[in-house]
This record gives C-alpha cells, sequence and structure tokens, in this order.
C-alpha cells in the first residue's frame, strides 16, 4: 500500500474552522475527574439489553449442531509458520502497491510480527512466559522506543499487531465449519488444503459500511487466513493475503533482544500463574469455577489471576475486573479461553461502567478488550441462572458473555466453536474441585 | 500492578496538546458542536480514568484519538440515522477575508461522506497519521483505510478543483 498523504486536501481541511468547546467545559471536566465517575446512562448495561438484542448471529441457526469439527492439531500439522502478509485497498488503476507485515507463529500461542516498510515497527509474544516485547518508532519524533509487558494474561491485549495477523476470521471460519455451514468449501489454495467462504456483509450501521460482501480462505491445518477480500457492489476496496510456510520457530524469536543499553519501559500487567487447587485461595468474593465439558483434545495450558483495579481495556472503556481466573485451553492451533471475574466495584470508587453489549464493544476475552463494533449477538439464557449472550461474526472469534444470578460473577467463553459448544461449555461449568 | 504512574496535570497537559485536533475529529464526525462536546465530555473523563495505565506503546496523541473516535461512533451508532445536512449542522462564523465559498463547499463535501471516510481523511490528511495508525484508531485493516481514504479524496479533490495532474 502507498501511503500518500494529500497535502492539498490535508491543508484545506486544517483551514476548516472548529467551533471552541462550550462555555463551562473544561470546569465540568474538572469537576467530572475529581469526584467519583458516574455511571453513563446512555450506556447500557448488560441485564438491561438482553431483552433488546437482536439476534442475528452468524454462529446461530439452524444448520447449526454440536461438533468438534476438523481437529487443527496432530502430527501432519506443522508446530509453526511464517510468512508475509499484504493488505492494500481499492486499486482500479493496479498502481496501488501492497503494505507488507513478516510474521511467525506457533501452536502455543507465541508470535512475532514485523512491518517490512518500517523496520523499527514489530512486536514479539511469548506465551510460554506471556512476555510481550515491543520495539516502535515515533513518526513525530523519530526516537526509537522500546516496551516489555510482563504478567500477561494469555492470549495478550488486542493491538494494532492483532489485526495486522487477523486470527479471529480463521476462528469464526473454523466454527462455520464444525457446524456445517453450507456457504464453506473447501479448496486448495497455493498448494494448501483450505476452506473458502464468502459471505454477505449485513451490518446494520450501512452509512459506514466500506463492503457489503467478504471472500476468505482459511489454511485448515493452522486455522490461519490465507485471503481475505472485501468488495463493494463487486468491486474489491480491501484485500488481504498472506502466504505461509511451515517452518522451525525458536524460542528465540519470541524474546526479541533488545539493543545493549536501550531504554526499556516496563509495566507488569499483574497476572500471576495459578495451581487449580490453589484457585479458591487465589479467588473471593465467589466460588471459582472451571469446564466440566470440553470438545474432545482441548487441554489446559495455562491458568493465570489477576485483576484490573481500573477501567480496563485499550481505549480504558471496560469496567474493573476482580479476581479475574482465566484458563486457557489447547488443542493444536485452536484456542478456548475461558474467564470468570467479579464485577462487584472496589471499595475504592464506585465507578460502575458498562459490561459489554450489543452496544458496547466487542471483546474476545474480557481482558483483551475490543476496539471493533459489535455486531452480531444472540441472547441466550442458561440452565443454572445466568442471563448472557453470544456472539459470532465473521470478524471475530466466536465467544460467550454471561452474568450471574447474583449479578456479580461475569463467564466468558471464546473459541473456534460453534454457538451449541461454547452454550455447553458455560453450562458445564462446575466448582473447582 | 502498573509501573507507569501519571498525574492529573500529565493528563491535562497531553489533553490540551491535542484538544483542537480531537474537537476537529469528533465536530466533523458528528456534525455539531453540542454532540461534540458531550461526546468530548465522556471520552475525556473515561481518557482520564484510565490514564494511569497509558503507557506509551502508542503515542498519546494516537492513544486520545482512539479513545475520542470510538466514542463517536459509539454516539453514531446511538443516534442513527447519521447523515447531518449541511444546514443543520451548526458552524462557527467564517473569518470574512478566507475564501469562505470554498470552505462552504468543502463543509458540504465533508458532511457528504460517511463517518468513516471523513475520520481517516481527517487522520491521515489533515494530521499525518500513518495508514498503521490510523488502522490502529479506527479499528480496521489498513486496506481499509486506504479504500476509504480514496474514495473520500475524490470527493473532496472535486470541490477543491485539485485535478489528477496537479497533485
Amino acid at each position: 500500500m502507498n501511503e500518500t498523504r494529500d497535502e492539498r486536501v490535508g491543508a484545506a481541511l486544517r483551514g476548516l474552522l472548529v467551533p471552541d468547546h462550550r462555555p463551562g467545559f473544561w470546569e465540568d471536566l474538572e469537576r467530572r475527574t475529581t469526584t467519583q465517575p458516574r455511571r453513563t446512562d446512555r450506556r447500557l448495561g448488560w441485564l438491561s439489553v438482553a431483552a433488546t438484542v437482536a439476534a442475528v448471529a452468524l454462529v446461530a441457526g439452524a444448520l447449526m449442531r454440536t461438533g468438534d469439527g476438523e481437529v487443527a492439531g496432530g502430527p501432519d500439522v506443522p508446530g509453526a509458520i511464517s510468512g508475509e502478509i499484504r493488505v492494500r485497498g481499492e486499486d482500479p488503476d493496479g498502481l496501488n502497491p501492497w503494505k507488507r507485515w513478516g510474521f511467525t507463529l506457533r501452536d502455543d500461542g507465541s508470535f512475532r510480527v514485523q512491518d517490512l516498510d518500517s523496520p523499527v515497527e514489530m512486536t514479539a509474544f511469548d506465551a510460554r512466559t506471556r512476555v510481550q516485547r515491543s520495539i516502535h518508532s515515533d513518526r513525530e519524533t523519530g526516537e526509537t522506543s522500546y516496551t516489555e509487558r510482563v504478567g500477561l494474561a494469555s492470549p495478550p491485549a488486542v493491538s494494532p499487531w492483532i489485526y495486522v495477523l487477523d486470527t479471529g476470521v480463521g476462528a469464526s471460519v473454523a466454527a462455520l465449519v464444525a457446524q456445517a455451514d453450507p456457504r464453506v468449501t473447501e479448496t486448495v489454495h497455493e498448494g494448501r488444503e483450505a476452506w473458502h467462504l464468502t459471505a454477505d456483509l449485513d451490518h446494520d450501521f450501512p452509512e459506514v459500511r466500506a463492503a457489503d460482501s467478504r471472500e476468505i480462505v482459511v489454511d485448515k491445518r493452522t486455522r490461519f487466513p490465507l485471503l481475505r477480500i472485501d468488495r463493494l457492489r463487486g468491486s474489491v476496496v480491501d484485500e488481504w493475503r498472506a502466504t505461509v510456510t511451515e517452518a522451525a520457530a525458536p524460542d528465540h524469536l519470541f524474546t526479541m533482544e533488545f539493543p545493549p543499553g536501550a531504554q526499556v519501559s516496563r509495566e507488569d500487567a499483574g497476572f500471576r500463574p495459578a495451581q487449580r487447587s490453589d484457585l479458591s485461595r487465589s479467588i473471593s468474593g465467589y466460588e471459582p469455577v472451571e469446564p466440566s465439558w470440553l470438545p474432545e483434545g482441548f487441554e489446559l495450558v495455562s491458568l493465570v489471576v489477576g485483576s484490573l483495579n481500573e477501567p480496563g481495556g485499550p481505549e480504558g472503556m471496560n469496567p474493573p475486573m476482580h479476581f479475574i481466573a482465566q484458563m486457557t485451553y489447547r488443542r493444536g492451533w485452536d484456542q478456548v479461553v475461558v474467564t470468570t471475574w467479579s464485577r462487584r466495584p472496589s471499595p475504592a470508587r464506585s465507578w460502575s461502567g458498562y459490561l459489554p453489549g450489543p452496544e458496547g464493544f466487542v471483546w474476545d476475552d474480557p481482558i483483551s478488550a475490543g476496539e471493533l463494533v459489535l455486531e452480531d449477538a444472540e441472547a441466550v439464557a442458561l440452565s443454572w441462572g445466568p442471563a448472557g449472550h453470544t456472539v459470532g461474526d465473521i470478524h471475530t472469534t466466536p465467544r460467550l458473555f454471561a452474568v450471574g444470578d447474583d449479578d456479580e460473577v461475569v463467564f466468558t467463553v471464546s473459541g473456534p466453536l460453534p454457538r451449541a459448544d461454547l452454550v455447553r461449555i458455560a453450562e458445564s461449568l462446575r466448582p473447582v474441585s | 500492578m502498573n509501573t507507569v504512574v501519571a498525574g492529573r496535570e500529565d493528563f491535562v497537559e497531553a489533553l490540551r496538546a491535542h484538544d483542537a485536533s480531537l474537537r476537529a475529529l469528533a465536530y466533523r464526525m458528528l456534525g455539531n458542536r453540542e454532540a461534540m462536546d458531550d461526546v468530548l465530555q465522556d471520552a475525556y473523563a473515561s481518557a482520564f480514568r484510565s490514564f494511569a495505565r497509558f503507557r506509551g506503546t502508542a503515542s498519546v496523541g494516537t492513544w486520545l484519538y482512539r479513545i475520542v473516535y470510538n466514542a463517536c461512533v459509539d454516539e453514531l451508532r446511538r443516534r442513527r440515522p447519521v447523515a447531518v445536512p449541511l444546514e443543520d449542522a451548526d458552524h462557527p462564523s467564517y473569518d470574512p477575508s478566507e475564501r469562505a465559498v470554498d470552505r462552504a463547499a468543502l463543509e458540504g463535501a465533508l458532511a457528504s461522506l460517511s463517518p468513516e471516510q471523513r475520520a481517516v481523511v481527517l487522520l491521515v490528511d489533515a494530521e499525518g497519521f500513518s495508514y498503521a495508525e490510523a488502522s490502529g484508531i479506527c479499528g480496521i485493516p489498513a486496506g481499509t483505510v486506504g479504500s476509504r481514504l480514496s474514495e473520500a479524496r475524490r470527493s473532496l479533490r472535486r470541490t477543491l478543483r485539485i485535478d489528477e495532474e496537479d497533485r
């Protein structure tokens, strides 16, 4: 992609006048930020949304069935892949160059991504240690910054790098395959066995719709997307392609050394490994639970506990989350994450925020609070009480949110699974023995 | 749990440095001053609450833009339909020494774009963000940034009478 900037358009736009704030704006803000934050009335709470949510989820439907799908693991499945991702927008005259990223992914969730057009933009996440290191060059100052984040939950928080990898697309297609969605067909793409899907994009927000259909090709063995093309009235408006090779991925790829003397900004997200047997001692305010059923082949690879005492998420738009327990299960390249947390306000503050819902923001998991606008959700009532929603679209990993009867404990399940499996996992939650 | 400690003064300094650009983004996306201020109140308050957790994986400007952008999109979703006719939008008075006619035409052309197109052309062309940064702010693929830009520029260039060969 050629990152052109139209200076004349930009200068004209900068010349337009913009009104100043209304009188008292800054004083109002001062009051709001020096007193207890208040709930924003316009933001709907979880339970009040339940009655009005539209049932449009792609993962729902008559064709749904409970099934494990094809297992993305086993002796013939690669343990790591690397390759190049290229994206570009519409290209009617054939002159729009590609924007490129190099990447390596391993089946334990470790990844490394580098902007190939800007050699000082890269990040690496090591799933074994849950440490993420990034090198970023500031466009304005030219300064290079080094960041190390430790104590992360798994998977790491949503970031531009996750958008680059677009792995949620693969998870959503795998879920459609598992429910025998007739739109998904088998194909061979550049020598790799793959699934092919063309779907209409039926957003409920047509004013900002950039495309009306999406074509996706996903690698069967690794769930990694190989192609995604968005079209508007038949014309390509966005094109994403990946070339994939199976390659060794030694540990050092995901640890990324910083140059000697680099000033490193360090952050501890505060999550710590826990043992199942000790979970009740790590959590207070509710009884820790775990799924008693998972599709065949999934094994627990990570159990961490932590709290987010401040509003969470990259935008700080999520409520504080206390006594989070996050269990990550993997089956080869497939990952299921089960999280429980308390939304009981901290004694130190009364801010109650809002829970994810159709009017809120997507998150694959409450810890990786997202920035995408929620499109599809379906209300679900679990037999043991909680009201919840399942969310599934072709953009992101399918997931289920639910709030316990006490209106305090939030449960989430996410993974490349049909809605029925997400519900079954939630139904199977039992106190940790 | 966080190693970065940021205080109110730091936040206010960052906010004041970016407020004019953030106002421009919110005003152009929402179409009127009242909505701009309402959304910015919420967005700034939210940013303040989480500022202590901000640690510079992106520039503070990018971070603030993301918060404001999401708040604007949220507001637009709540108040559908989003089209804001030019005559309904309140406009600041123009400096008579400026080319008011051109400005009004440009305002009209901007208003005819979708809010998302307005956002990317403001971010990239007016504010100088890269496609990747605009992608991160808007939560869309970089390719979509490019396609929205193309469409937006086409309309604005036509209004500004910028011929392709002039560029």
